[in-house]
């Protein structure tokens, strides 16, 4: 038995070794991605490598993403500004991100940019191979192992979290030697160069009221990371984005919403700039859906609130 | 619990250790072995494991009431009721609506509209499998072959063992269940085979089965949206299929027993190096094929009487082997199908030839080739989800459509096809192929091997996907 043993921990010592160089290269690979998994490898690589050491910080989901630009709001404010904005995630996975910089580099101010359904739990986390090259990390796992995409040995164990996952794995192996110029997402602004459509209008005709549902526990993880960047006294600022007066109608509950980010605003004394009811609202040509504007809106609401913030300064 | 899942992982060593490091005594080996198996089976429905104690208790009884009376019209009764009971709670859970939906489709035909009601029933894991078992245990012992054991520790854990519980091999009682009273000594060289069997196990199921179940899935659902050089590709594909998918799990149920010092049989002899369809059933599925054998084949008098006999008997297993697959038609016209192409090896052939030494030549070749032409057409009824199914395939197969492609392969497919049956082809002078690769090569070479057949593993491991065998 005890030959067995020991031939057996060699066996899995050796393994283990390969693993952790493959896990190395795999990862190292996939983060000089740029544009797979929307770009989001450029911003946890600026978080993981200590980049981002700019005055504000802009949180929030897809509408953060692609609504503020970073140069914008930088050449009017004076104040250099990066987006930290995540496609398609509930606030725990936003809250993930202010953790991390958080504890390298506690910027002047954050913007929260705020929609109908950072506050609601997702079933499951959207695009989480952009979480893959930066697995082993404790935060990565406290905020992201209650969904149902990975498991524990995802997380701790060598490669095991690309087993299976033969699209990172081909492209890690693709990059070898290429040389990627194109810049998809730079100081994690994307604007994006689309435009309303009538298919856009027919999906909206086609889209039924919704309810969205307000988790009790990301309510109160918001209200902890305003509480905490305010402790940390940095200047924090609400803004709701334009949003298509043809999508407002859907959530059935939006006023309740915008009403609990009000009263989260007066109870730490937060400015709070709502543009749903902006001219630009009625207009189709800044808007490429109900939800998001195209790179032409992005910049004329980034200078907008710019403007509104360097009054505050 | 499958296999191919982390949480196997976990309990195996988890009971590897407390059955070589903490229970010593082979009582208490046992006893952790018939928990083990028990929360094994319960993790995939707790509620059936009364069902399965239920058989193993009402079989022990059996077994010692057996032993007990030398009056064999009582001897016969037992028996009776022990068949009936168990083939009773077969037909119950996997043929009763199968039964009902026929009868009702039948009296219809003739305009009679029968109200019987079907039953909303799911089929127990693995309980054609253990029902075998524990039915092989009452037999042997009514035909004296086989001293009852009066512990039924050991014996509920033979019945219920957890490495073939689920898709066997089906054990018989004269091979497994002495293993349980004997000290387990613990064998380096066995375990480490017994590792390097799983290993080609996982491989099998992992890469190779599940890899072509996505590809081929689809295909099958609606035949009728493809040609039939697509249907073609997919018949083989299939066949490749549930060879590495039932290979594969009883080679890892086989590497799992050997970790505990259990030597399980052999169910797989490289069926499709078969030069016939005789010897086809004697590569496939082996522990299935030689319980019908002895149990229904030989005592409905075998070969003892006359040809006629021999072949209306072949027929019979053939049939019932179709159905015990399954309650469903194709696998009856499948039993049948087979029984057909076996039927001429009896007439006209008596050599059954071997493989090995002279494998190589044209004509054994050509064998092999001939019988894997007729084992994947049958295939195609086992795989058609209905007879429909199966004449639109057919048709297309059987027509110049043969030419066409309607859906392409990923060449990575045709080239693990081939890992696998190169290594199987060099390794088969050894019960379990990768035993022989590179058997006396360096270490680094064999471990080379080992850790690619890992990587190969990790790379095409997705959801865990069911054993095609668990339906049955």
């Amino acid at each position: 038995m005890k030959g067995f043993i020991q031939h057996i921990i060699l066996f899995i010592a050796l393994f283990v070794i390969l693993s952790v160089g493959i896990d190395i290269w795999i990862s190292h690979q996939l983060r000089k991605s740029k544009t797979y998994s929307a770009g989001e490898y450029a911003v946890w690589n600026d978080i993981f490598a200590d980049r981002i050491h700019h005055d504000i910080l802009i949180y929030g989901s897809s509408r953060a993403w692609v609504h503020f630009s970073p140069y914008i709001i930088d050449s009017i404010t004076k104040l250099s500004t990066y987006n930290m904005g995540l496609d398609g995630q509930s606030f725990e996975v936003q809250y993930l991100r202010h953790t991390k910089i958080f504890k390298r580099h506690i910027p002047k101010i954050v913007i929260f940019s705020l929609d109908v359904f950072s506050l609601e739990r997702d079933t499951d986390i959207y695009n989480v191979e952009q979480f893959l090259p930066y697995m082993p990390d404790y935060d990565i796992w406290k905020y992201t192992h209650r969904n149902k995409g990975f498991t524990i040995f995802d997380y701790w164990l060598p490669a095991i979290r690309y087993a299976g996952r033969r699209k990172e794995i081909s492209l890690a192996i693709s990059q070898i030697d290429s040389v990627q110029t194109k810049l998809y997402r730079n100081k994690g602004y994307k604007p994006i160069d689309a435009y309303w459509s009538k298919q856009v209008e027919e999906n909206l005709q086609k889209k039924k009221e919704r309810y969205v549902v307000i988790d009790s526990t990301l309510k109160m993880l918001f209200e902890r990371c305003v509480a905490e960047c305010i402790a940390k006294q940095v200047r924090v600022y609400f803004v709701y984005s334009p949003e298509h007066i043809l999508g407002q109608k859907h959530i059935v509950n939006r006023d309740s919403i915008l009403t609990i980010y009000s009263q989260i605003a007066k109870k730490y004394n937060v400015r709070f700039y709502d543009f749903s009811s902006d001219a630009m609202c009625l207009s189709t040509k800044y808007f490429y859906n109900a939800s998001h504007l195209n790179s032409v809106g992005s910049e004329l609401f980034s200078k907008k609130l710019a403007d509104s913030l360097a009054l505050t300064f | 619990m499958l296999f191919n899942s982390s949480v196997f992982a976990i309990f195996l060593c988890i009971v590897f250790c407390l059955y070589w490091f903490v229970f010593k005594q082979i009582k208490q080996q046992n006893i952790l072995l018939l928990l083990a198996s028990l929360f094994f089976y319960g993790w995939w429905d707790w509620r059936f494991l009364s069902l399965i104690c239920f058989s193993s208790v009402l079989d022990f009884a059996i077994g010692l009431a057996l032993q007990n009376t030398q009056i064999q019209s009582k001897r016969k009764w037992l028996l009776i009721t022990s068949i009936v009971v168990n083939i009773g709670l077969l037909f119950t859970f996997k043929y009763y609506n199968f039964f009902v939906e026929s009868f009702i489709y039948v009296f219809h035909t003739f305009g009679i509209n029968l109200n019987i009601q079907t039953l909303s029933i799911i089929l127990p894991l693995g309980i054609s499998f253990y029902t075998f078992q524990t039915l092989s245990y009452t037999i042997d012992v009514y035909k004296r072959v086989f001293e009852p054991t009066k512990d039924i520790i050991a014996f509920m854990a033979y019945i219920s063992f957890f490495p073939q519980l689920v898709a066997g091999p089906i054990e018989r009682a004269s091979n497994l269940l002495p293993q349980f009273f004997r000290k387990r000594t613990f064998d380096k060289t066995f375990a480490l085979e017994g590792l390097k069997i799983m290993l080609w196990g996982f491989f099998k199921k992992i890469v190779i089965a599940d890899g072509i179940s996505v590809l081929i899935d689809p295909i099958f659902k609606s035949p009728e949206y493809y040609s039939g050089g697509t249907l073609a590709i997919a018949g083989v594909l299939f066949a490749v299929q549930i060879y590495a998918d039932f290979s594969g799990y009883s080679e890892i149920a086989i590497g799992t027993a050997r970790l505990f010092g259990f030597r399980l049989m052999k169910n797989f002899n490289y069926p499709y190096f078969a030069s016939s369809i005789i010897d086809f059933w004697k590569r496939w599925h082996i522990s299935l094929t030689s319980w019908f054998k002895d149990y229904i084949y030989i005592p409905l008098g075998g070969n003892r009487h006359g040809l006629r006999k021999q072949i209306i008997n072949t027929c019979i297993i053939f049939i019932v082997s179709g159905i015990w697959h399954g309650a469903n038609f194709t696998f009856i016209l499948w039993g049948v199908a087979h029984a057909i192409f076996f039927i001429p090896g009896i007439l006209f052939r008596k050599k059954i030839y071997a493989i090995p030494a002279y494998a190589n030549s044209i004509l054994i070749i050509g064998k092999i080739l001939y019988t894997n032409c007729i084992v994947i057409l049958l295939w195609f009824l086992f795989r058609a989800q209905s007879i429909e199914d199966v004449v639109i395939i057919f048709s297309k197969i059987f027509s110049a459509d043969i030419f066409e492609l309607n859906t392409t392969f990923p060449f990575h497919i045709f080239v693990l096809v081939c890992i696998l049956m190169i290594t199987e082809w060099f390794g088969r002078r050894n019960d379990y192929a990768i035993v022989g690769i590179a058997g006396n090569a360096p270490r680094m070479v064999r471990w080379s091997i080992y850790y690619g057949i890992m990587i190969t593993i990790l790379y095409y491991f997705e959801t865990p996907l069911n054993y095609i065998y668990f339906q049955f």
